[in-house]
């Protein structure tokens, strides 16, 4: 027997947590789009093995194909919708219907997040903004992920849903349980992770019947209300929908700014111009922040029916996990992208969820706190930039910083 | 040229239009959608312009020629 030399590459694995810890992450999704586009990846934490998507066109073709590409499986790639311990899904959060129930059920919350009610929040999300960075020391180095980029969205999703101060902290603890259900740091298996989105769902269902019987003017309140033709939310559907806005409002968005503090202390050209002309580009550079950041890696469907997808046959059940980490960086899409630049326009970045209709329901909200944090930072602090090296989540779903320190 | 109904109440000004043609589609200031149809119309536009339509998250937009 020769003995071959082993490969100096090895194939990405990209099921695997640590796979996204590594170095190499883009080389090798750049490899993938331009060799093999659809590809089958397992790993043990992983469930039952995917197929996965890292081209920015398959990605958008998917995305709006929902009969064949489905959500009422679930969404995150590493869960099977029959593995024992998690939550079931298809029934009590949008994310994991299709349409027509997801139709229904996003317009309970929907008209909370028009471009009207956001543009109505700027000054607001400002001021929120602006105690944040106030409140920091005049000089030295701060934990920037803890003392800031989780402090802003963490606030106002909990002022938008009127939560009582004294419960917000445990809600964040759950929230970091819920999405680091693959990182040993917050000792979470998926089991723990999923044990924790049920004690977030159980109290918001109790504050969501309470806002019902006596409402104020809180997206609580709203949600929770019996629409003109009698229709309400179900007890399940109240609960899934507190947990999906708390969770989604805050670890995305904590992510998107931690990713935009380090991005603009690598690119201090791009910082610079910027602070030039701070709302003039504050679209763009939102869009630009969220893009690189890519907060959610990637989305999940399950194929409906046995298919052949760009001549690979799929099976009925089968997992297709959608990289937007890669489709945000696919050269055919994007001029120059793997430049940060936040003047970058077109931007048909994924970040969002890429085309269909569960596009994040959050994303201006996302944007404008992007924005308006860092005109609050950098007005107080011009040369704010990061000292080390930061710690990254573990976990094939979420781009999470855990820490990260910031030297004002 | 592709006529473009827009339902307002529906759109959320996601853009995602906006990111497939820029030069048709565009947000202004409050993110309130415009259509800018003096464009130059071609083959490759109009592919777009359609596939912008079929993109929008809240099927916002519509051709009612179609």
């Amino acid at each position: 027997m020769t003995l071959q030399p082993s490969s100096s590459v090895e194939a990405a694995n990209l099921a695997d947590p640590d796979f996204w810890l590594g170095d190499t992450v883009h080389n090798d999704l750049a490899r993938l789009r331009r060799e093999n586009p659809i590809s089958w990846h397992e790993h043990p934490e992983s469930g039952r093995g995917m197929w996965s998507v890292v081209r920015h066109d398959d990605i958008c073709e998917i995305t709006r194909d929902v009969e064949t590409f489905v959500n009422r499986h679930g969404v995150r790639p590493h869960h099977d919708a029959d593995s024992p311990g998690l939550i079931q899904p298809g029934t009590g959060v949008m994310q994991t219907m299709d349409p027509p129930n997801h139709t229904v059920n996003r317009k309970f919350v929907s008209p909370s997040f028009t471009v009207r009610r956001i543009n109505q929040m700027t000054e607001y999300v400002r001021t929120r903004a602006s105690a944040i960075v106030e409140e920091l020391p005049e000089h030295g180095t701060i934990d920037f992920v803890e003392e800031v980029a989780a402090r802003l969205p963490m606030e106002i999703i909990c002022d938008v849903l009127d939560i009582p101060a004294a419960d917000r902290a445990h809600l964040q603890h759950l929230t970091n349980l819920a999405l680091g259900d693959q990182d040993p740091t917050y000792g979470a298996t998926p089991a723990e992770g999923a044990q924790a989105t049920r004690a977030m769902r159980e109290y918001g269902l109790a504050l969501g019947l309470e806002r019902r019987r006596q409402p104020g003017d809180d997206l609580l309140s709203i949600v929770a209300a019996q629409r003109p033709d009698g229709s309400a939310l179900t007890d399940e559907q109240l609960a899934a929908m507190f947990g999906l806005v708390v969770a989604a409002g805050n670890e995305t968005t904590r992510t998107a700014i931690s990713h935009g503090m380090l991005a603009l202390s690598e690119f201090p050209d791009q910082r610079v111009r910027w602070m030039a002309d701070p709302e003039g580009l504050e679209r763009l550079a939102a869009e630009e922040i969220i893009r690189w950041a890519t907060p959610v890696r990637c989305i999940r469907r399950t194929v409906s029916r046995d298919i052949e997808y760009r001549g690979v046959p799929m099976r009925k059940g089968d997992k297709v996990v959608l990289w937007f980490a890669s489709g945000n960086r696919d050269e055919d899409a994007f001029e120059d992208p793997d430049t940060f630049n936040l003047a970058r326009d077109p931007n048909p970045s994924l970040s969002f969820g890429a085309a269909g209709p569960h596009f994040c329901l959050g994303a201006n909200l996302a944007r404008r706190e992007v924005s308006v944090l860092f005109q609050a930072l950098f007005s107080r602090f011009p040369e704010a930039h990061v000292v080390g090296r930061p710690t990254m989540l573990r976990s094939v779903l979420v781009n999470g910083v855990k820490s990260m320190r910031v030297e004002l | 040229m592709i006529r473009i109904v827009v339902d307002r109440d529906a759109c959320e000004g996601n853009g995602v239009c906006v990111s497939i043609d820029p030069e048709v589609f565009a947000l202004d200031n409050d993110d309130v959608l415009t259509i800018n149809s003096r464009v130059t119309w071609t083959d490759e536009r109009a592919a777009a312009v359609r596939r912008a339509l079929e993109s929008c998250p809240k099927r916002a937009l519509a051709n009612p020629g179609a």
